[in-house]
């Protein structure tokens, strides 16, 4: 279990993943309460689970007499799709902008 | 005139319907609390302490006066006007800042949501407008809810508790907590994924009710947890958390994982009293267990204050003509810790996902290179410490490689947890309890940077009693139940099961109406006196 | 040169056509919208905002299942599949992964050459559509119109091998939802979509080789000459004998060209796990049955009955059945007519199917009905009309709308079958024309097709030609 200690490498890929940008200080705490909490999340390997028990997504059951019916095929427009627009921090025209993904061609 | 703000809701809403005072007084009245114990409210501003923030509140971090008053003075027209008046008509209540308003800021405490201003309204503050009530404030918190302290925030200065300003509030809810308990409004909401409302209830002498997962709508509730995140009220007395409960709960067709489940009077209910109630007490709710550094499992003692108090109140409910249930094993909540751990992780990191500096909120300021660079800048500039620990870790937890060893078991667990509330609760079983009473945390509220706050793996202690129900999806109640040997608020948690409010409720109030008189009762936080 | 064998496995993106998007209330279909006009707080992914699951989309899946033969799972679960870009507001897309509506399950169908392919299919699941993106200089922007537009991700097993084997799955596919009804699949307006995973292994082996990704292929054609591109583009590194890493590329379709995408978007570990916002899709027996009941017979089992049935030839039946609606006009003149079939199918295809082509309507949008089609047909079986009217006769019915009948009277369109009329014809006929008349009579017999076509050019075509020909016939031999 305790080899899936967690790297300097390895919290960088997952700053990535994540695009989460850290300074030099954030790392080297955020890497070491990483690690010191793992201990908790392996405690989970004495937890006397039997496999083949179902995963329980929510702990009361929502029995299909009390769960939400599907979702009637109904239009009901919002009005002011402008106002989400809006709150982009850069928006034009009607759409929201964001800098370029780049990409190579293939010769 | 302060004199208002030191009644319920219940009674400031009747003295309205009289026509003994005006919403918009009420409301004058309210803030005119706020501005005499709140001090500055917090902001993203660079923090510099002044002397003056220590001897204050700081549970606020907007005031909607504006929109109060029109709210007021509309509720004032109707009783004018002899209209039938809504059950909270008039009555002032505060957020915490994680419920959408429409057209008002809304921040969950983060940088990352700077000037968001969301184009609609969450479910329960539609209910709570059409209720009557008046929204005056928003509440500061955990960043995203991330805490059980609130000094998580992003907004300086933060909350203080109002019996011991040199303490933490309680969080997540510390803003609702602290200002129901200044008598900042008799009424706040605040939500509950692991004991956000009743650890701050708690820790501030107030009542707090976590609902069954699926009795109130989320819609339009900035998540944490999507699987336990529930939503209730923080009140002074048992009776107004009632009142609130029932005017909120019930099916959403927009939360999908609300239950149509019919919603008792909660209210009504409470006068049902506890007799030949079936109350239980379980061994493993009076200690904190937990696994030592040889992979054993230890446990220590809770406050020896807070297990006298919980003997005391078994008394009280026996002379009430309660049954007690003694000894009633919850095997499995020893479990709780590392699989909420795992699962509140992982679904908070997907749940931070959508905060990109691309659609609204915080953009960084810098130059960027592509739209990746510009998700790096902003979310690594716009997320707080805690949150982007959360963050990490959850998305440690998730890869795909560990699934079956740690989400997957974590679910697993979860079912084990929730086996220990329907043996307890099975009408047809051992126990047959109507409700399981437990301390609400082990601790009184402890000081500002504190052992337990330094520590995010010791904070989750504060949650033992609170978290297992948030996993099993089931309801509990934490009501004042007295105070500490320093004079601190300690409370107790009726914890119920599926849908049983009522019952929780019942045994809260009985304990409330019989406890009216105790000298306990007349100790007020220090910033009302 | 080594050869190589091609395998292709296709991942479809199928635009359901319901109403409404996947999770929200917002229309489903933004065509020609401008943009971002046509979303909500729920599928912008504002904060605290949840999805609720629409109805109709799950029915339509259903009925995709059962279309293909799949086994449905009774409970399906939503699952989320986390990653950051531009065009997905929530950070994750929400969709099926491990308990998907629908596992397993083929489509057959014929290559014009007559071979006969079973295409496999791995699973088929429900998700929620991304948004739009477009460059603009150096920026992108971002439409959110088609953000949780609802559609099911159709994953086939590798089974096909050749560019036109993946074109023809695609037509065969894009025909049988519009069939069922549950999807336009325009592909020019991005219903049906199209990834490929290609790979080349040499002939004689058996281990696949590495695959790449071809995303975003939305024609018929472009399926065609990407996935021939791809294969190329492998079979030129392997003769160079370098290695096929496992990419995914982008078909630019405006430039014709492959792009790869940058590495980012693909080493992708999507964290998938269930999305505690939806409780899971349980379709009852009420729903299974109702849905069932609406099932049509679908078009290889109805191409087979007009075979077995009806008595057309292959040919016939694959054309007659390459539409529903097609079809099911065919079948009702059938009913109506109550005779030979293949004397209906031969009108309906070179008549009616000309109208279709000549308009670009689909039939169901034609003013003729299979009433129209069998009574022109019964009119010139009983002489009423001759066939060439007969043809024009149909024209006429779509142009105006009326039937058959009510024209023939209006326009004076009757065969003439008034023995007296027509001889009193033939005899001007044969009078005033003695040279043909001696010519006939000393042996030149083929010139009574002469004679019937004079009598005809003077009724307008409107004489019965048998009687036309008989009194020609008793006349000249005299």
């Amino acid at each position: 279990m305790e080899n899936d200690a967690i790297s300097k490498e390895m919290l960088n890929e997952f700053i990535q993943v994540a695009e989460i940008k850290l300074t030099d200080e954030e790392k080297a705490s955020i890497l070491a309460t990483m690690n010191d909490q793992l201990k908790v999340i392996h405690e989970l390997a004495a937890i006397p689970v039997e496999p083949g028990m179902p995963p329980v997504i929510h702990g009361n059951p929502f029995p299909v007499e009390i769960q939400a019916p599907l979702r009637e095929d109904v239009w009901i427009p919002f009005d002011h799709p402008e106002e989400i627009v809006n709150l982009a921090p850069r928006h034009r025209d009607g759409y929201i902008v964001s800098p370029d993904v780049p990409h190579q061609t293939l010769g | 005139m302060t004199e208002l703000t030191t009644l319920s809701a219940i009674e400031q809403a009747k003295l309205i319907r009289e026509k003994q005072i005006s919403a918009e007084e009420l409301l004058n009245a309210t803030l005119e609390q706020v501005k005499k114990v709140d001090g500055r409210s917090g902001s993203l501003d660079e923090y510099i302490e002044e002397p003056d923030d220590l001897k204050k509140v700081h549970a606020f971090i907007l005031m909607t006066d504006e929109q109060a008053r029109e709210k007021a003075r509309a509720v004032d027209k109707k009783v004018a006007a002899g209209e039938k008046l809504s059950p909270l008509a008039g009555v002032p209540y505060s957020a915490k800042d994680v419920y959408c308003t429409k057209g008002i800021q809304t921040s969950a405490a983060s940088k990352i949501l700077q000037g968001y201003k969301p184009p609609f309204n969450a479910t329960v503050i539609e209910k709570m407008d059409q209720a009557g009530a008046v929204l005056f404030g928003k509440v500061n918190l955990d960043e995203f809810t991330f805490g059980s302290s609130n000094e998580t925030t992003a907004f300086k200065p933060t909350v203080r508790n109002p019996w011991a300003l040199d303490r933490v509030p309680g969080g997540s809810s510390g803003g609702s907590a602290a200002a129901v308990a200044a008598n900042e409004g008799a009424i706040s909401l605040g939500t509950d994924t692991g004991g956000s409302i009743r650890e701050p209830a708690a820790f501030t002498g107030v009542v707090g009710i976590k609902p069954t997962y699926g009795r109130v709508s989320r819609y339009g509730v900035i998540p944490f947890a999507s699987s336990m995140d529930t939503i209730g009220p923080l009140t002074r007395t048992v009776s107004d958390a009632a009142l609130v409960l029932r005017e909120i709960a019930g099916f959403d067709p927009r939360d999908n994982a609300s239950g149509q489940v019919a919603v008792d009077d909660y209210l009504d209910a409470l006068k049902q009293g506890v007799k030949g109630m079936r109350i239980g007490i379980s061994p493993d709710y009076m200690k904190i267990t937990y696994m030592n550094d040889q992979g054993e499992y230890d446990s220590t003692t809770i406050d020896p204050d807070i297990e006298r108090n919980i003997l005391d109140a078994i008394q009280i409910y026996k002379d009430l003509g309660a049954e007690i249930i003694e000894d009633v094993p919850m095997p499995n909540t020893r479990y709780s810790v590392p699989a909420y751990f795992v699962i509140t992780r992982i679904e908070a990191y997907s749940n931070l996902q959508r905060y990109d500096g691309l659609k609204y909120g915080y953009t960084t300021k810098d130059s960027v290179e592509d739209m990746y660079d510009l998700y790096f800048k902003s979310r690594g500039e716009g997320f707080g410490y805690q949150a982007k620990l959360r963050l990490l870790t959850g998305l440690f937890a998730s890869q795909e490689k560990y699934y079956e060893k740690y989400y997957l078991r974590a679910l697993q667990a979860r079912g084990l947890l929730r086996h220990d509330f329907d043996q307890a609760f099975d009408p047809n079983g051992k126990y047959r309890l109507d409700v399981l009473l437990t301390p609400s945390t082990p601790t009184a509220a402890f000081r500002f940077g504190g052992e337990t706050a330094s520590d995010s793996l010791l904070m989750q202690f504060a949650d033992q009693f609170t978290s297992p129900m948030n996993f099993a999806g089931t309801p509990g109640v934490s009501f004042p139940s007295g105070l500490n040997s320093e004079g601190l608020p300690i409370g107790l948690q009726a914890a119920g099961y599926d849908y049983c409010e009522a019952k929780a409720l019942r045994a809260a109030y009985a304990f409330e109406q019989a406890t009216l008189g105790a000298d306990w009762r007349k100790a007020k936080p220090v910033v009302l006196g | 040169m080594t050869e190589y064998i091609a395998t292709i496995g296709l991942e479809t993106h199928i635009q359901l056509n319901t109403v409404t998007k996947a999770f929200c209330s917002c229309k489903a279909d933004s065509w020609g919208d401008e943009p971002n006009t046509n979303i909500c707080p729920i599928c912008s992914g504002q904060p605290g905002t949840l999805p609720s699951t629409n109805k109709a989309m799950v029915e339509k899946a259903l009925m995709l299942c059962l279309a293909m033969n799949s086994n449905i799972n009774r409970t399906s679960f939503f699952d989320r599949k986390n990653y950051l870009y531009a065009d997905l507001p929530g950070g994750y897309q929400v969709t099926q992964n491990d308990m998907p509506i629908g596992k397993g399950g083929y489509l057959d169908f014929l290559m014009d050459d007559g071979r006969e392919i079973r295409v496999h299919i791995d699973n088929l699941h429900i998700e929620e559509d991304a948004g739009k993106t477009k460059n603009d200089g150096d920026e992108r922007l971002i439409d959110m119109n088609r953000c949780g537009v609802p559609l099911v991700e159709m994953v086939t097993q590798p089974d096909m091998h050749s560019a036109d084997e993946a074109a023809t799955y695609l037509m065969r596919l894009r025909q049988l939802l519009r069939w069922i009804g549950i999807s336009e699949a325009n592909m020019e307006r991005a219903h049906l979509r199209c990834d490929a995973n290609v790979s080349i292994r040499p002939k004689g082996t058996d281990k696949l080789g590495k695959k790449c990704e071809i995303k975003n292929i939305n024609s018929i054609e472009a399926v065609r000459t990407a996935i021939n591109f791809e294969i190329e583009r492998q079979t030129r590194e392997l003769d160079a004998g370098n290695k096929i890493e496992q990419w995914t590329i982008e078909w630019d379709n405006d430039a014709q060209e492959l792009r790869k995408m940058r590495s980012k978007e693909t080493a992708a570990d999507y964290r998938y796990f269930r999305e505690p916002n939806l409780m899971p899709v349980v379709i009852s027996d009420e729903l299974f049955e109702s849905v069932k009941a609406r099932m049509p017979e679908l078009p290889l089992e109805r191409r087979a009955r007009f075979i077995s049935e009806l008595g057309l030839p292959e040919y016939d039946a694959s054309i007659l059945t390459a539409e529903r609606d097609t079809s099911e006009f065919f079948e009702a003149a059938c009913k109506i007519y109550q005779s030979d079939n293949k004397r209906v199918s031969n009108w309906m295809m070179n008549e009616v199917l000309r109208i279709v082509n000549d308009k670009g309507l689909p039939v169901s949008a034609l003013k003729i009905t299979p009433e129209d089609l069998a009574e022109v047909i019964q009119l010139v079986d009983a002489k009423k009309v001759n066939t060439s009217t007969g043809k024009t006769l149909i024209d006429k019915v779509e142009e105006t709308g009326k039937r058959p009948a009510e024209l023939v009277e209006e326009l004076g369109l009757g065969l003439v079958s008034d023995d007296s009329e027509i001889r009193r014809v033939c005899e001007r006929i044969v009078a005033g024309n003695p040279k043909e008349v001696e010519l006939y009579q000393s042996g030149k017999e083929t010139l009574i097709g002469w004679f019937v076509g004079q009598v005809m050019r003077e009724m307008r075509g409107k004489a019965d030609p048998t009687l036309t020909q008989q009194i020609l016939n008793e006349l000249l031999k005299k």
